[in-house]
């Protein structure tokens, strides 16, 4: 099922719960990923070196065949386009092929083809040694393309996995394009910067840091741009240009960065997790990336999820994969996360800021006793959380009340927007201050950083004008502390958890006040 | 000492003339020759590309190798797995010569895998599953051995620990040779070698014999001087002891007491391994054709020395052997 533009799938879950309707056709290198697991108890008698004691040894599905199995392991659909049969496949790999949602495409039949393999050696569950085999057992002849056969697999994406292990030519590429042209098939390629000039245009390439370097240098980078590429910026930008198509640069820890055509780059920084290592990461970014933009999902949004997918897997030792209830539980741990630190934020509130809530009460009441009025203001959010307060005070909280005097000077965007025009924005405030504020009035000002040009100035002439100052800010505070009589200091540096507080905060003062009015 | 030139000439060529008979433990050495490609991407380690394989029987398959290059007819019994590294040993024996006799075994032969690029040596792999054979095993591989039994001038135990030579099976070859009149020669792991009563040649490294000698007297320390400790394994197993010094050379004690002491010919090894093996088949070849230990441990001396300055395990050849001990100096 493929979702109309118009109908852009956005949250996580929806595009994971879609993964289960799409199709992907892999094509490419296929290798055998060989994983011998061992303990190291000492040294060859020939020379100071580990004597690995092998404890068990895993076989997994390599290159393409591990990027279909993680799209067949995510709930899609994954169609292998080999040019082996299965006689030919190592056992080693056939076993480690899941058995559902899995099948293939077979190509050109290759007598005396020898699948490449990977060793990784790891004594202790520390990767000592990567051992590729020697090139050339790739046959001479490269599969084509069956084109009927893969338009009746009515896949949404097609991938091509190219490591230069030979089972990518420029006659497939050519293949593909057509294909791609005559179909509404969407075609990502995961690249080999040696094969850069085969390729047409696709909807989206995969290259690493190196690798995009090498393919920008072999797509004449220097004579273009007139200098070397030396960065993967540069390097991300003419490769989007020159192959007319989107480009994901991989950069390991550091992330992803996304050359959408028809956006500025962007960058998705990776994951912060205790890294095992990065076995198998490649593979299920591109599988999650296949299966996003197989389900509609906006290239960003693909790429974001690309890159967390990345994160759980290498969090794994050896190769590994990630689970669509592993990508859920992705985003299920963020909300806890954040909620967890707004929880946090709020314990140490109360440690630290009961007073100074207690003498804002104290103060406002008396205010009112006075017949003062409460003014006030902020930026953005806090305008809102000034606006909140307002509200709260002039109507009523929670119990029916007088109506109490307070103005916030935020609101009215005619007169905002006159001052800033005529004054200067820095005086959007102060000049509301001058025009209103008495001695004794209360004036309650909003700002987490504590340094808003607009919101110190006018709190400065409030002072001169002889009104109490009560200041909601952040634990770095700025100028608050000099400017205000009292003080409410979350003690936090996260904007939004600032302004959670502030929230809490306003709520708290207006319920405990309503209850001293209302006994008198 | 004196060597005579055409005497070890002499004994060399009798060496055709001869059969004997190897059991015991098999191991498939892999030599992975790599180029380096420089550090992987996922994690901070080298990335080599494979360029060559060879591999080599090792263990009692390196011991019958070096007797079969040396001329030697010679008969091998020994378990084999029904793996892919068992069938490759099966060919490499078959290439070497040996009369191979294997006893269809389950579990797989001991594998080392040495991973190299050019002298740089990045590790060892070492697989092996080295229970000891279950009764029912050992019977069959003595009904093995029967059948490969027929003229052997002496029977060559090479035990690596690896689980063929069991308790049971060391009475069965000690009461066979008894009743044929023939010697046992052997290069045993401490582990089992204290349950060997009948022996008529032991060839244990320092490491082995100073352990050896620990299984004998566990309240007394070794004896520093190396002389005295193949002395004192000599006395112990009543048999002539070549003790292997790897640079030191080697030292012979036969049953008389008399010592006699071989300096290296070789200070540059390249690579030790297997040299054991020579030494052990050539002292068991010359020994077969009635040469003395003195005359035997010389041309074990030889041998070694061309071994070891080969890249890979090396079986040294009769003529090999030749060409060198008509260059021997003579002391």
């Amino acid at each position: 099922m493929r979702l109309p533009v118009e109908k852009l799938i956005v949250l996580t879950q929806d595009v994971v719960n879609q993964f289960r309707h799409q199709t992907i056709l892999v094509a490419g290198d296929t290798y055998v990923d060989r994983e011998i697991y061992g303990e190291v108890l000492r040294l060859a008698p020939e020379a100071p070196v580990p004597v690995v004691k092998v404890k068990s040894k895993r076989f997994v599905p390599g290159g393409a065949a591990n990027v279909a199995k993680n799209i067949a392991l995510l709930g899609g659909k994954a169609i292998l386009c080999g040019s082996f049969e299965k006689m030919e496949v190592s056992d080693d790999l056939w076993q480690g092929l899941p058995s559902e949602n899995f099948s293939f495409l077979s190509l050109a039949h290759r007598p005396g083809f020898r699948l490449p393999e990977r060793y990784r050696i790891f004594g202790a569950n520390q990767q000592l040694l990567q051992m590729l085999s020697a090139p050339g057992h790739p046959a001479a002849t490269p599969p084509g393309l069956d084109l009927e056969s893969a338009c009746d697999a009515k896949a949404q994406v097609l991938v091509v996995y190219d490591q230069g292990y030979g089972a990518v030519d420029a006659e497939l590429m050519r293949a593909i394009e057509t294909f791609r042209r005559q179909s509404s098939i969407k075609v990502v390629i995961d690249a080999h910067p040696q094969h850069v000039a085969w390729y047409g245009a696709a909807d989206l390439f995969t290259f690493n840091a190196d690798e995009s370097l090498e393919a920008a240098r072999r797509l004449g980078a220097a004579r273009r741009l007139g200098a070397r590429v030396e960065n993967v910026n540069d390097a991300g930008q003419f490769l989007a240009e020159k192959l007319a198509s989107d480009i994901l640069i991989t950069q390991g820890g550091e992330g992803m960065m996304l050359f959408d055509r028809s956006a500025t780059p962007q960058r998705i920084p990776a994951s912060r997790v205790p890294l095992a290592d990065r076995a198998g990461a490649g593979d299920s970014s591109t599988a999650v990336l296949a299966l996003c933009l197989a389900a509609g999902a906006p290239l960003r949004q693909a790429a974001e999820l690309a890159n967390k997918a990345a994160g759980v897997v290498v969090a794994k030792p050896g190769i590994a994969y990630v689970s669509p209830e592993e990508l859920m539980n992705l985003f299920h741990q963020e909300i806890s996360h954040l909620l967890l630190e707004s929880v946090d934020v709020k314990q140490r509130l109360l440690r630290e800021q009961l007073p100074a809530i207690e003498s804002v009460v104290r103060t406002i009441v008396s205010a009112y006793h006075d017949s003062k009025t409460v003014y006030a203001f902020g930026n953005g959010g806090s305008a809102a959380d000034a606006n909140h307060f307002i509200t709260e005070l002039v109507g009523r909280f929670m119990i029916e009340r007088k109506a109490l005097p307070a103005v916030s000077f935020s609101t009215n965007e005619i007169l905002m927007t006159s001052i800033a025009n005529d004054y200067g924005y820095d005086q959007t405030f102060a000049r509301q201050v001058d025009a209103f504020v008495r001695q004794g009035d209360l004036v309650v000002a909003f700002s987490t950083s504590g340094k808003s040009r607009n919101v110190v100035i006018a709190l400065e002439l409030a002072r001169q004008k002889g009104a109490t100052t009560i200041g909601f800010t952040g634990n770095a505070a700025g100028e608050f502390p000099a400017l205000c009589d009292i003080c409410i200091r979350v003690p936090s540096d996260n904007t939004p958890r600032i302004q959670e507080s502030h929230l809490a905060v306003v709520h708290i003062i207006c319920e405990l006040l309503e209850k001293e009015l209302a006994r008198e | 000492m004196k060597i005579n030139k055409d005497r070890l000439a002499e004994i060399i060529r009798a060496f055709s003339g001869v059969e004997l008979l190897v059991i015991g433990d098999l191991i498939l050495d892999s030599y992975v020759e790599c180029r380096a490609l420089g550090v992987a991407n996922e994690a901070p380690v080298p990335l080599v590309e494979i360029q060559s394989e060879k591999q080599t029987a090792g263990g009692a398959g390196n011991v019958a190798t070096n007797l079969a290059r040396l001329g030697v007819q010679t008969r091998l019994v020994a378990p084999l797995g029904d793996d892919r590294e068992s069938a490759q040993l099966g060919r490499i024996l078959a290439e070497a010569g040996v009369g191979f006799h294997p006893l269809a075994a389950r579990r797989p032969i001991p594998h080392k895998t040495r991973i190299m690029s050019g002298k740089h040596y990045y590790l060892r792999l070492d697989e092996e599953q080295t229970e000891p054979l279950t009764e029912e095993e050992t019977m069959s591989l003595t009904e093995t051995i029967q059948k490969a039994w027929e003229r052997p001038a002496a029977v060559l135990v090479s035990d690596y620990d690896k689980g063929t030579v069991t308790s049971s099976l060391i009475r069965w070859i000690e009461s066979q040779a008894q009743q044929t009149k023939l010697p046992i020669y052997a290069d045993l792991k401490p582990r089992n070698a204290t349950q060997w009563r009948n022996l008529s040649l032991i060839t244990p490294n320092l490491s082995e014999a100073r352990e050896l000698f620990g299984k004998f007297q566990p309240e007394s320390s070794f004896p520093e001087e190396p002389a005295d400790l193949a002395s004192a394994l000599s006395k112990q197993f009543s048999s002539p002891v070549v003790l292997k010094m790897s640079e030191q050379g080697l030292l012979a004690v036969d049953r008389s007491g008399a010592v006699c002491r071989l300096e290296a010919l070789t200070q540059h090894p390249v690579n030790v391994s297997g040299a054991g093996d020579t030494v052990f088949a050539t002292v068991s070849a010359a020994l077969a054709v009635d040469a003395s230990l003195e005359e035997a441990a010389v041309l074990a001396n030889v041998a070694a020395s061309l071994a070891v300055v080969q890249e890979v395990t090396h079986a040294v050849s009769a003529q090999e052997l030749l060409d060198a001990v008509s260059r021997y100096q003579t002391v």
